[in-house]
């Protein structure tokens, strides 16, 4: 600061302290102040409002216009990067301490010998000011840094999950090979070294994998794109694990710097051949639950990869009949110390995970690692993977595949999944031996037809992108041999369904019924479903001419509200012993008295409320479930 | 459902095709309102094409012959196939209507 020149905006209202001071700062010569004199807060902030630059400001609380802590406020307020040095007529610490608190750069108490301290007041002024904005200006920039470092991990992250297996491929491994597979994966810091992945092969093989690399963190999620991607180059090749693995190291160790290694196991699961291979380096040992439940835990020694060049691996093989499970994971669950101190370790982890474990769907694993994380607490010590195959049995409850003829969201899949069945692309080949396929859609003449015919088994309409409140009738009837239905109110009453349902019937169970009766019921029960059900619509006013005019105009009103048109309806066919034929139509409706309808007799000439009197005519039984909203009807085999 | 009006020396005919149901009553309306304006001939429903009927299209008929208050004697239906004619005869709907199988 040597021979400069600053510029002082003096504000104080009592002369002879002016004087003082600007006698005291005329002394100076290193810097030479000039002095700009205001006694109000008014004039001093006009000025600088004005334009005029100055240097420090020597600011006294108590002006005419203005007093304590307001005085500085508001001389801040007007010109944020000037600094401040306050002038107090008392030595008083506390008014001079709440005047730094608030932001001024230092004080001087107007009594001292103003000669001595106010040049000195003034350049440390300056430089505390200075040091202000500049770490200020630098916690800007960190801040605009970390919240771009912030958005890149959020993104990496995302990323880091995208590369795990999506739902529709685990939906087609489970439809194709009868492999259940579930998987949770949890990066500790965000990001993480671990993943896990499979692939589809040839003649009814399936690979899976799980790596974890040294570290975590974003270099430690690098290596894991990198991996993932030699992976992803070699998928339909890995026929031999050993030799993947021994590939796999050769082109990490080139790759990664020194220190650095990943562990991996690498497993295929044949399901014609009934059999596991696996070749490990250093991951921790896999578990494999036999047909009989069985625990043990497989070798899975072998190098990391990316230590040495010349690294060699075993492939390992044992039986993997249906009802078997493997279990792979990532180190964090053995490491990670409990509550106790200890370790969970091989022993105790096989305890806790044979205790989520089930013959016929394998380790439940949502269940385990909820368990796992509140046994060992969170965050968790290093990123986590924790994936069950399960091969599913051969007899027993087939999975029913739905066949989907729209954009496959994970959310329709997971929905699919929540209805016990399983998601399988339209345009792809069914699997060989899928019984009574169903068709998933939106609806249309063609594609409600498609679901009812050969090959399928029923029809769900996707109504606003979502398969969602579906009667669990539907897939139980399918089981049955039967067939079902889920449509919008909208479709059926667009879409001819009495008649589309009557033809498919006698395709189907065609030998023997009285057709004519079961056309007359499926007509009633659609009717009243529809109109009485979810539309909410009286009969009452269909007595007259005029009563027409207000029943359809009431029936446009309700088609046209978004809720009631998208309610569903339901129907199901069921084969009975002795020909008989068990058909359900649901609403959902409000519901109605059966019991008080039930006794009903035809009268004769009546313009509405004929319907159930009709069916019981027509029916061997009828019954009510569901507060009358799902009817069921009997119909006999043979001729009446 | 469709319709199709005829007129002969002995009234007018409505031959009615497709499905006589919940879904039909706006076209029925139509023809109820026409056969009104038109009141006091023989009125012949020609059911050959009807597919299907529910206790919702039997009431159609219903208004249809209230509306007419019995002016040209009895409604006549004309050729009720299949289910339709099991409707009419479970409903004892032959009694109100002169049936012609």
């Amino acid at each position: 600061m040597a021979l400069q020149r600053l510029r002082v905006l003096l504000v104080e209202d009592e002369p002879g302290d002016a004087r003082l001071v600007i006698s005291a700062l005329r002394e100076s010569r290193s810097p030479v102040f000039s002095v700009v004199h205001e006694t109000t807060l008014a004039g001093a902030i006009g000025r600088v409002q004005a334009g005029e630059t100055f240097d420090v400001v020597l600011l006294d609380l108590s002006l005419p216009d203005s007093r304590g802590g307001d005085t500085l406020a508001r001389m801040q307020a007007a010109e944020r990067s000037l600094p401040i040095v306050i002038m107090t007529g008392l030595d008083d610490p506390l008014v001079a301490e709440g005047a730094l608190e608030a932001g001024a750069q230092d004080y001087l108490v107007k009594s001292d010998e103003p000669e001595r301290t106010v040049a000195r007041s003034i350049r440390y002024a300056i430089s505390r000011k200075h040091a202000e904005l500049e770490r200020q200006a630098l916690a800007d920039r960190l801040a605009v840094e970390y919240e771009r470092i912030a958005e890149e991990l959020a993104l990496a992250r995302t990323m880091q999950f995208d590369l795990l297996p999506r739902v529709e491929r685990l939906a087609r491994i489970r439809a194709r090979l009868g492999l259940a597979v579930d998987g949770f994966f949890e990066p500790s810091s965000n990001i993480g070294g671990d993943l896990w992945g499979c692939a589809e092969g040839e003649g009814g093989r399936a690979v899976f994998y799980t790596f974890d690399f040294s570290g975590h963190g974003v270099g430690a999620a690098l290596n894991v794109f990198r991996l993932h991607t030699l992976i992803s180059e070699l998928e339909d090749r890995i026929a031999d694990p050993a030799a993947t693995l021994a590939h796999l190291n050769r082109v990490l160790f080139n790759l990664l710097p020194r220190g650095q290694y990943a562990t991996m196991v690498l497993t295929i699961l044949d399901t014609e051949a009934g059999t596991l291979t696996w070749s490990a380096a250093g991951s921790p040992s896999p578990i494999l639950f036999d047909a009989d439940g069985g625990a043990r835990l497989l070798d899975s020694r072998g190098k990391p990869l990316g230590i040495s060049a010349s690294a060699q691996y075993t492939n390992r093989v044992t039986e993997f009949p249906p009802r078997s499970s493997l279990f792979l994971y990532s180190d964090v669950m053995l490491e990670s110390t409990l509550p106790s101190g200890e370790m969970l370790g091989e022993e105790g982890l096989l305890d806790m995970v044979r205790g989520f474990h089930e013959a016929e769907t394998g380790v439940d694993i949502p269940r385990l690692s909820g368990r796992f994380v509140e046994a060992v607490g969170s965050p968790l010590a290093d990123d986590m993977t924790a994936v069950c195959i399960t091969r599913l049995p051969l007899s027993g409850p087939v999975t029913p595949l739905m066949v989907v003829d729209a954009p496959v969201t994970e959310d329709l899949i997971g929905q699919v999944w929540g209805l016990g069945a399983a998601a399988h692309p339209f345009e792809e080949t069914l699997p060989t031996g899928t019984a009574q396929p169903l068709v998933l859609a939106s609806a249309s003449p063609d594609t409600v037809a498609m679901g009812l015919a050969s090959p399928y088994s029923g029809f769900f309409e996707i109504i606003d992108g979502r398969l969602v409140d579906i009667g669990s009738g539907c897939l139980d009837a399918v089981a049955r041999g039967g067939f079902c239905l889920s449509v919008s109110t909208s479709t059926a009453w667009s879409s001819r369904l009495a008649v589309v349902v009557g033809s498919e019937l006698r395709r189907r169970f065609g030998h023997h019924c009285d057709w004519e009766s079961v056309d007359l019921c499926l007509g009633e029960l659609i009717a009243n479903s529809i109109i009485h059900g979810n539309l909410a619509i009286q009969s009452g006013m269909r007595e007259t001419r005029e009563g027409l005019d207000r029943y359809s105009e009431a029936i446009r009103l309700a088609m046209s509200d978004p809720a009631r048109a998208a309610k569903r309806l339901e129907l199901t066919a069921v084969p009975l012993p002795a020909g008989r034929l068990q058909i359900t139509v649901s609403d959902r409706g409000a519901g109605f008295d059966f019991a008080h309808h039930d006794n009903k007799a035809i009268s004769p000439g009546a313009k509405h409320g004929q319907g159930l009197a009709l069916i019981h005519k027509l029916t061997e039984t009828v019954t009510s479930l569901d507060g009358g909203r799902t009817i069921v009807i009997v119909v006999q085999g043979g001729q009446r | 459902m469709n319709y199709q009006f005829t007129e002969d020396g002995s009234g007018t005919c409505v031959k009615i095709s497709g499905e006589l149901n919940f879904a039909a009553s706006n076209d029925f309306k139509g023809i109820i309102d026409k056969l009104v304006a038109g009141k006091g001939r023989a009125v012949t429903f020609d059911l050959g094409g009807v597919t299907r009927i529910d206790s919702v299209g039997l009431g159609l008929l219903y208004i249809a012959k209230e509306e007419l208050g019995g002016a040209g004697g009895k409604i006549r239906l004309k050729s009720p196939q299949g289910g339709v004619l099991k409707m009419l005869r479970l409903t004892e709907a032959d009694a109100d209507f002169d049936v012609q199988s």
